[in-house]
């Protein structure tokens, strides 16, 4: 699978929610996160959940399911990467941590979260400021 | 019919009356008062007060005063004080108060001795644990007392005796807590956090805003750091929205 996002401007809600979708409870390998300030470009390694959907009685409900697809995520035109990491609860956790919510996106701005906290901090946070939104996550 | 008023001419000058200019202003006043002029003033005024008074008592304005309508917190202390229903809510209330202020207190003290002396918590984690679990548990038990109490007990002894009982259950609650492992967070800020977790950082509950997503409440764990249930406000419908792995 390959998606790719490019927006000039700030995309809808809906294409924030649609990437929510494939990288919600993925997990991150913190330490092979890469920015090559050159190019202006950051990856993230993830471990992504497969998702599936099941009718239920309320309807159609998302379903993630054990197995692992190894992905990239990997955002273009990063002007400034600001990178926020507890180091030794991370080392505790094996240097994986897992995503909150998928990444949140803004018109200047794209961050990421894990939903690990120590006392109430994030134990990582990804905050990327891009000069345009150009996000693309890759199967590998 | 209406009638224009004309400008008033200027007023000349009063000069002093030569046959009255020795006299004082006292004694000016007490020949004022014998004078006829005065006499019938005062009887003109008399006679209007009789007519007002006549008045107001066909309009039933005599005697006692009406009482006063109270306003809408006179009548809502007047029920907390006097129904049943009202007393026992005022005792519950009260009661409530008094073991979570005394809970709370009793708890951080022993929770602070528990956890100094308890390896891996620490005398402030240990405190703030025991004062959290302590206030929990000693508002339950001051509920139970003013719930349990006569509807008319004075509030002052329903805040003592659900004190006493607060007291106690949070300081019995609060040190057991601590002594098992368990500790409590605080941190201000925007991003401001409280909560309970175990000493191996297992979370318990905790509440605070996330810098992204806002407000948030987290109960029990995955793994160490991770909890099992968040559940985040939002402003958009459905108004929440949860992270459960």
């Amino acid at each position: 699978m390959s998606v790719r996002i490019v927006f000039l401007n700030e995309p809808p809600l809906l294409v924030e929610e649609m990437l929510s979708l494939f990288t919600n409870y993925a997990d991150i390998e913190v330490g092979q996160i890469r920015y090559d300030e050159e190019k202006k470009r950051v990856e993230i390694p993830l471990r992504r959940k497969v998702v599936d959907f099941e009718k239920t009685f309320f309807g159609r409900r998302t379903k993630y399911h054990q197995g692992e697809v190894r992905s990239v995520l990997r955002i273009e035109h990063v002007e400034r990467l600001d990178f926020k990491k507890i180091e030794n609860a991370l080392e505790k956790m094996g240097g994986l941590v897992t995503v909150l919510f998928g990444p949140k996106i803004d018109e200047r701005k794209i961050y990421v979260s894990s939903a690990e906290e120590e006392r109430g901090k994030p134990i990582v946070e990804i905050t990327m400021y891009i000069s345009r939104v150009d996000i693309e996550l890759v199967d590998l | 019919m209406r009638q224009t008023q004309q400008p008033s001419s200027p007023r000349p000058p009063r000069y002093p009356d030569p046959e009255m200019a020795d006299v004082t202003e006292s004694e000016r006043l007490a020949q004022y008062k014998q004078s006829a002029e005065y006499q019938a003033r005062q009887e003109r005024y008399r006679q209007w007060e009789a007519q007002q008074a006549y008045q107001r008592y066909r309009q039933g304005e005599w005697s006692d005063p009406r009482p006063q309508p109270k306003s809408w917190w006179q009548r809502v202390g007047e029920w907390f004080n006097q129904s049943k229903t009202g007393q026992r809510i005022r005792n519950a209330t009260v009661g409530f108060l008094s073991g979570l202020a005394a809970g709370a207190v009793t708890g951080a003290v022993g929770g602070a001795i528990v956890g100094s002396l308890a390896g891996g918590v620490g005398a402030g984690p240990g405190a703030l644990g025991g004062a959290i679990i302590g206030g929990i548990t000693g508002s339950i038990s001051g509920l139970v007392t003013g719930l349990v109490s006569q509807p008319s007990t004075p509030p002052g002894r329903v805040a003592v005796n659900a004190a006493i009982w607060g007291g106690i259950t949070g300081l019995l609650a609060g040190v057991g807590s601590v002594a098992a492992g368990i500790q409590g967070f605080a941190h201000g800020g925007q991003a401001w956090h409280i909560g309970l977790e175990t000493a191996s950082h297992l979370n318990i509950v905790h509440i605070g805003v996330h810098t992204e997503y806002g407000f948030h409440i987290a109960f029990g764990a995955v793994r160490p750091y991770a909890a099992n249930l968040h559940i985040y406000l939002q402003r958009v419908f459905p108004f929440f929205r949860i992270w459960h792995p």
